[in-house]
């Protein structure tokens, strides 16, 4: 079975270590070879548990202290893992549990930080009533335009213009390369131009002519 | 990738209609290309509606590729080094946050007290003296015990069946509840229940959010819409699942339905709706019903 992508999830195809984890993690439950095992899981996590947190925007010294965290929760409650889903993903979720008590924790002082920063900066203009208006119906026009996109190409413009992805984002979502991302993208953009530049044909068409040719006309 | 090749876990959940969110284990299934191509489409048309989900599916991917860095181990090392010092697989430290555990031989278990233990006191018996008297002999002494004891026992009957709901035991069997989905016995449908009428049992909730709330609110509810028990509810332990002890003398029964809440200060949102079914079985019910 395959995704449906050019190209699937790179890196790990077939070398996944959920079968190395579930020896281990088998042998650690039974109480044998205790530290053994915990090795093994650790040097299978390690670098994905600090690939994670590094993606939530840690510095590094906040990595390793999570990492370690996580392990030790792991190691604690690892006689409450109960094989119903793939020791990956419980190890994630407690990873993410980690980090969000982490944050919770931190989140007074960092709240602290950004009130004294955004304090200091000096008040910027509240953004024309006229101007957000005209880009919300600008926007809604062209969310409706996306809609009539073929498939690929209206999820790449989605995640890009919606989502505010980056490429390889979006490339890890769609399960494609970034090629064939920028791609979809290009042509996503050239076939909105054509439809939009049809609807606004189409508006002048359907507008009566001002007869008097704008301001100042008259009798 | 076959399903064999996944290991001994069990096929990754459906893609959510609607609006319900993609679980992790759907999600890495996705990113492992082990989804049928109709699946994947489905997940990849949610993912295009949903940050919640292509948030986690990206956190997901960078947890699935790490890649290690530009380092010689010597990291990986150091981080192993100061676990082995803390040693937190050993049960000593299990549970514990930050206790160094005791030093000693490798593998060793805990070797237990030497000596019968030790006969508790009966402290209850100087009370009751200075209660009704010098003159109380040691078996009247019992009998009043047992008296009151028997008398307080009933009189908390409830309190001590409310206290059984909210307090699992971990020697009592666990059966798995989750959302949307009737729980007939742990290992399908089709199996027997596994509780004995009369047995208590834990049950393991897991919560039907996003992101895991301090603690949960649980109502269980009869057929007839009655609200037989409420509770609060904090998460045992890191995974975010929630254990609650139930008795099937409680719950004599058939069907009833959990309703779990998250709570956060003061927020309060729905965290799912757990449908549990006894097998009919005749012993359930008295003879003549």
């Amino acid at each position: 079975m395959r995704r449906g992508g050019e190209q699937g999830f790179g890196g790990h195809r077939g070398t996944h270590p959920d079968e190395t984890a579930a020896a281990a993690v088998e042998g650690f439950r039974r109480g044998e070879r205790r530290e053994e095992n915990a090795r093994v899981l650790h040097d299978l996590y390690y670098h994905r548990l600090r690939a994670y947190f590094s993606r939530r925007g840690r510095s590094s010294p906040d990595v390793q202290d999570l990492t370690q965290e996580t392990f030790i929760k792991v190691y604690s409650n690892i006689g409450r893992y109960r094989g119903e889903s793939r020791f990956s993903t419980w190890v994630f979720a407690i990873a993410r549990n980690v980090l969000l008590k982490w944050s919770a924790r931190r989140r007074p002082e960092e709240t602290a930080g950004a009130a004294t920063s955004s304090g200091s900066e000096p008040a910027g203009a509240d953004p024309d009533p006229e101007s957000v208006a005209r880009d919300r119906e600008l926007r809604a026009l062209m969310l409706r335009a996306i809609e009539d996109l073929p498939s690929r190409q209206r999820q790449c413009m989605v995640l890009r213009v919606v989502q505010g992805l980056r490429y390889e984002e979006i490339a890890t979502v769609m399960g494609i390369s970034i090629n064939s991302v920028k791609a979809h993208l290009n042509q996503g953009r050239n076939r909105l131009e054509a439809l939009l530049s049809e609807t606004a044909r189409a508006l002048r068409r359907w507008l009566p002519e001002d007869p008097g040719g704008g301001r100042g006309g008259g009798p | 990738m076959t399903a064999a090749a996944r290991g001994p876990w069990p096929p990754p959940p459906a893609v959510p209609p609607g609006s319900g969110h993609a679980g992790a284990e759907l999600l890495l299934s996705y990113l492992r290309a082990e989804l049928p191509e109709g699946d994947a489409d489905r997940l990849r048309e949610h993912l295009t509606g949903c940050p919640d989900c292509t948030e986690m599916l990206l956190d997901l991917a960078a947890f699935e590729r790490g890649a290690p860095p530009a380092e010689d181990g010597a990291e990986r090392e150091a981080s192993w080094r100061r676990l082995a010092a803390a040693r937190p697989w050993e049960p000593a430290a299990a549970g514990g946050d930050a206790e160094e555990p005791a030093a000693g031989p490798e593998d060793e278990p805990p070797k237990p007290p030497a000596g019968p233990p030790p006969r508790r006191r009966r402290r209850w018996l100087p009370w009751l003296r200075s209660l009704l008297g010098p003159r109380l002999q040691p078996a009247t002494a019992v009998l009043l015990a047992t008296s009151l004891a028997a008398a307080a026992g009933l009189g908390l009957r409830t309190i001590q069946l409310e206290r059984r709901l909210a307090e699992p035991r971990p020697d009592q069997p666990l059966v798995d509840l989750h959302a949307n989905r009737v729980t007939r016995g742990a290992g399908g449908e089709d199996e027997p229940w596994p509780v004995p009428p009369g047995a208590s049992f834990t049950a393991v909730i897991t919560p039907d959010v996003e992101e895991p709330f301090p603690r949960y609110e649980a109502e269980i509810v009869a057929p007839d819409d009655e609200i037989l028990w409420t509770g609060r509810l904090t998460p045992d332990e890191d995974v975010g699942y929630v254990t609650l002890g139930l008795s099937r003398r409680k719950l004599s029964g058939s069907r009833y339905t959990i309703r779990l809440w998250g709570i956060d200060g003061e927020r309060r949102s729905p965290a799912g709706t757990f449908r549990l079914e006894f097998a009919p079985e005749p012993a359930d019910r008295p003879p003549g019903e």
